[in-house]
Formats: C-alpha cells, structure tokens, sequence
C-alpha cells in the first residue's frame, strides 16, 4: 500500500500536467506530442528569424487574452488520426487568435483545429491550410493581406463570420463553410475567387458582401475607412 | 519721497505678478501617477448628396457618421532615471471602457481586452519630449484598424519651455510620433502661460496648447490625408511642484480625405472632432 499510494500520485501529477509555451531554442520553437498539453498563459511572438514546428497530436490551451504572432516559418504538421489543437483554457472565455505575418516564408498548416479565438488573421503572408477546422471563433479566418492562401479540405463551422476576404486571393479546394452565421464577408473592393458550391447552410447568408449591404443602405464609406480614421486620426 | 515710494511699491507690485517658474516634468523620483484618460471621437461625412433636395436626402438617408469613446485608467511607473535629465517610464492600462457604433459588442470586448494588455514602455526628458515609446509585448501590437492609446496619449501631452517663463510667454515645440511599420507623424505645438495660481496648496500653471498635425496613413488598401492642417486647442494644469500634469482637456477638428485603391470610388470628405480629455487621480 506504501508503494501504491506514491505511485498512483506521480501518475496523477503526469496525466493532468500542463507544459507552459517553451520559448525559442536555437531558433527553432518545437512542440513535441510528449510533452502535451501545453498552456499558453499571455502572448507568444514568433521572430522572422525563428521556426516554429509543431507535431501531430499536440493540444495548446489560451488562457486570458493569449495571441500567437507569427513572423516566422510555421509547420503544423497534425494528422487525421492525431490534430493539433488550439483551444480556450475557459471555454466561456475567448482567446485572441492567431496572427500569421509570416512574409515571404510559406507557411504550412495541416490538421489543426482553432476553437474560441476571436480572430484569426493572415496578413502579408501565403500559405497552406488542410484539413483545418475553425470552430466557434468570432473570425475564423480574416484575409487581411494574403498573395495566395491555399485551401483544402478545411472546414468552417459555428464561427460568427466564418471567413472574410479584405485583400488577397484564396483558393478554395473542398472547402465546407457551413453552419455559421455568416459564410463567406467579402469586404468593399475585395474579390474573392474559388469553389463555393460547399459555402451553405449558414444561417444568415452564405456570401455577403460589404459593397452589396452599403449599397442597399445608401452608404459610401466601408467599414475600414471607418476604423482607419479612428486608429490613425 | 512719497512718489518714490508709490513707484517702487507698483514695480515690487509688478514684479511680483511678473514671477518667473520652471516648468519641468519629473523625471528622477516620481513616486508613479495614474490618471483617468478619456478621447471621445465624432467623425461625419461631409456629404453633399445627403443635403436636402437631393435623391438620398429624399430617401429619408441621413449622412453617414460614426461615434466611438474610450475611457483608460493609466499608471504610469519610473523605473530608471539617467544622468541626462531623462526617465523610462512603464505605463499600464489598469482598467477600459470602449463603445462605438461602427463595432459590435464582441469588437468590443476585444479592444477592451487587448487595451487592457497595452504595456508601453517610454523615456521622457525633463520637457516632457518623449522617445522609444515601444510596446512591451510585439503581441499587443494593434492589428489593423485597432485602436492605440500611446498616439492620442503624446498629442495630449504638453512639451515644456528649457528657459523659465512667466505669465503671458510662449513657445513652440514639435514632437515626432513614431508609430509601427514605420509610421511617423510630426505634431506641431504651441504654448502660453496663461495664469500661475495656488490651489489647495498646490502651485499650478494653467497652459494653453495649441496643436496642428498632417495626418498621412496610407498603404496598399488605401489612404488618409488631409489637405490642410488638423488643428486643437486646450489647456492643461501642471503642478509646478510636483512636475506632472493635473488635468488637461484637448478639442481636435480636422477634415479628412480617404481613398480606398479597391473601389477607386471617391469618397465624400470626412469632418472629424476629437475630444480628448487627462486628469490625474493619484
């Protein structure tokens, strides 16, 4: 009985330990299946000069406000059997998103799953995403400034706007955006290219676009110059 | 001798209204400050469709607007002063409270939230001229059309004389905004000493500001300029004493053009007022 007791102890404190982010190692940031789940507790920023890999199978939970900024080269490399997770600590609680600025570096992003973000974003960066789901995200994903973000066999469900094109092409391959409230946002001057024939079944409407919606209200002035006057006045 | 003593009592009288202070910020044992910061944003589209008469104005459409106010609760902390004269200062946003009628409510529990982890390090010379204003966390970093508070907290903050001044004097100061990607914004300052008073025991002169800047914001999906200046006036009370401010409130008008390059529409130009208001609480 003496030697169960300890021993049943250390096998609670393994199964129910959390790894906290690890920092950058010789310019390389691994997240090893080994050593999931890890824990996110504020903001992780990802130098242009640093690598960031993670394996099949690894769960990362946001707590608070957490933000992953990615400048540099970025391989998620889930599989069907075993996905990457991204997920709130508190599932009543957001956490900010992923922010993908990667440059010139083509990101790769398979089998991963984003839940409870409030915006995931792709800014001055070109990818591939397959098999990812985006799941209840307030954004699930923004195209805010992407050259070419490959799409395949991704899935879109339960976000508030699943994904919304500001600049950029996106090339959908097998894509479902279903089951959110909004399907697909094209905002003012955005073109948006791709098979949408799997973008239905959302509850307010598959495609909106900004231009349309201004239109019928009789407004001239987008959303963005909106924002842009109070972030630079 | 009667009249000579009635003229050196009225020069004594004047000499003494005509007191000379320094005023200079505290920046080698302030014990930290939190103030209450407040900016209250009116932007309307000067639109010439909408006035009456015309087929919008008939529909019934009222032109477009947008209305948006920020209320922060800032601390400010010196944690280094240096053999110039200078300090760095860490600043936190200790509490927020953002609405807009452009956003939504979850926009704004957002902005509300990445605000609240808004840490900015400055350093500050003894004018109040500030430099390497970095974010502490590169991840706070504002995306896109998010909003700022170290951009309205440097247009608020006055930049003081290097000489003693008395009641009437003025000065002119620029200070340079420096924002990410590179961004600058050049504000152009103008002070007067209007009036040295005690108040509760506390010495404090009562500064006017006057301020004008170009705003220039521009990248592939568009621009924002202005054709002519911005222009503000305010005042703001500094505790001569202590070398901080009391209280300050800042009115902005300016008249904006915007340009989307995607739509290549012409907008109509936008009439922008801002109300920025700073007091502090302990």
């Amino acid at each position: 009985m003496k030697i169960v007791l300890p021993l049943l102890l250390c096998a609670c404190i393994t199964a129910f330990a959390v790894t906290p982010f690890p920092s950058s190692s010789g310019h390389k940031v691994i997240l090893k299946a080994k050593k999931s789940p890890y824990i996110l507790e504020n903001n992780f920023v990802l130098p242009p000069e640093d690598s960031l890999i993670i394996e099949a199978g690894v769960e990362v939970y946001m707590s608070g406000y957490a933000k992953l900024l990615l400048r540099g080269a970025v391989k998620i490399d889930g599989t069907p059997k075993k996905p990457v997770a991204f997920r709130s600590a508190d599932s009543s609680e957001n956490w900010s998103g992923i922010y993908l600025a990667t440059d010139s570096r083509y990101f790769v992003i398979r089998n991963l799953i984003v839940e409870n973000a409030f915006r995931n974003t792709v800014a001055n960066s070109s990818g591939l995403f397959e098999k990812v789901r985006f799941v209840n995200n307030y954004y699930g994903l923004w195209l805010e400034d992407s050259p070419k973000a490959e799409f395949m066999d991704c899935h879109f469900s339960r976000n508030r706007f699943a994904f919304t094109v500001g600049k950029g092409k996106a090339n959908f391959r097998k894509t479902y955006i279903q089951n959110n409230v909004f399907g697909i946002y094209v905002e003012k001057g955005a073109d948006f290219t791709g098979d949408t024939t799997l973008v239905k079944n959302n509850l307010e409407t598959d495609i909106r676009r900004e231009s349309d919606e201004m239109a019928s209200q009789g407004r001239r002035i987008s959303r963005k110059v909106w924002n842009r006057i109070e972030a630079g006045f | 001798m009667k009249r000579i003593a009635l003229l050196l009592s009225l020069f004594l009288f004047a000499a003494c209204n005509e007191q000379k202070v320094t005023l200079a910020f505290n920046t080698q044992n302030s014990s930290g400050n939190v103030f209450a910061f407040d900016s209250k944003l009116r932007v309307l589209a000067d639109d010439q469709n909408a006035l009456p008469g015309k087929d919008s104005a008939k529909k019934g459409l009222a032109p477009e607007a947008m209305n948006a106010r920020l209320s922060v609760i800032l601390s400010s902390k010196l944690i280094d002063s240096y053999d110039d004269g200078t300090g760095r200062f860490l600043m936190n946003v200790d509490s927020v409270d953002y609405s807009s009628d452009n956003r939504s409510v979850e926009e704004f529990e957002h902005i509300e939230h990445y605000l609240k982890a808004q840490t900015f390090q400055f350093k500050m010379a003894p004018d109040g001229q500030m430099s390497s204003l970095k974010m502490e966390d590169l991840a706070s970093i504002p995306d896109a059309g998010d909003l700022d508070i170290r951009r309205n907290f440097i247009k608020i903050q006055p930049v003081l004389p290097s000489a003693p001044v008395r009641i009437g004097d003025t000065w002119e100061r620029q200070q340079l905004v420096d924002g990410d990607s590179g961004k600058r914004l050049f504000v152009y300052k103008w002070f007067k000493i209007e009036d040295l008073f005690v108040r509760n025991g506390v010495r404090l002169a009562k500064i006017q500001m006057n301020v004008k800047y170009k705003p220039h914001d521009a990248d592939d999906t568009g621009s924002l300029t202005s054709d002519d200046f911005v222009l503000g006036s305010g005042s703001i009370l500094f505790d001569v004493d202590a070398g901080m401010i009391q209280e300050g409130t800042l009115e902005v008008d300016g008249k904006l053009c915007a340009v989307e390059n995607k739509g290549a529409e012409v907008l109509p130009r936008l009439r922008v007022h801002q109300s920025l208001s700073i007091r502090r609480i302990r």
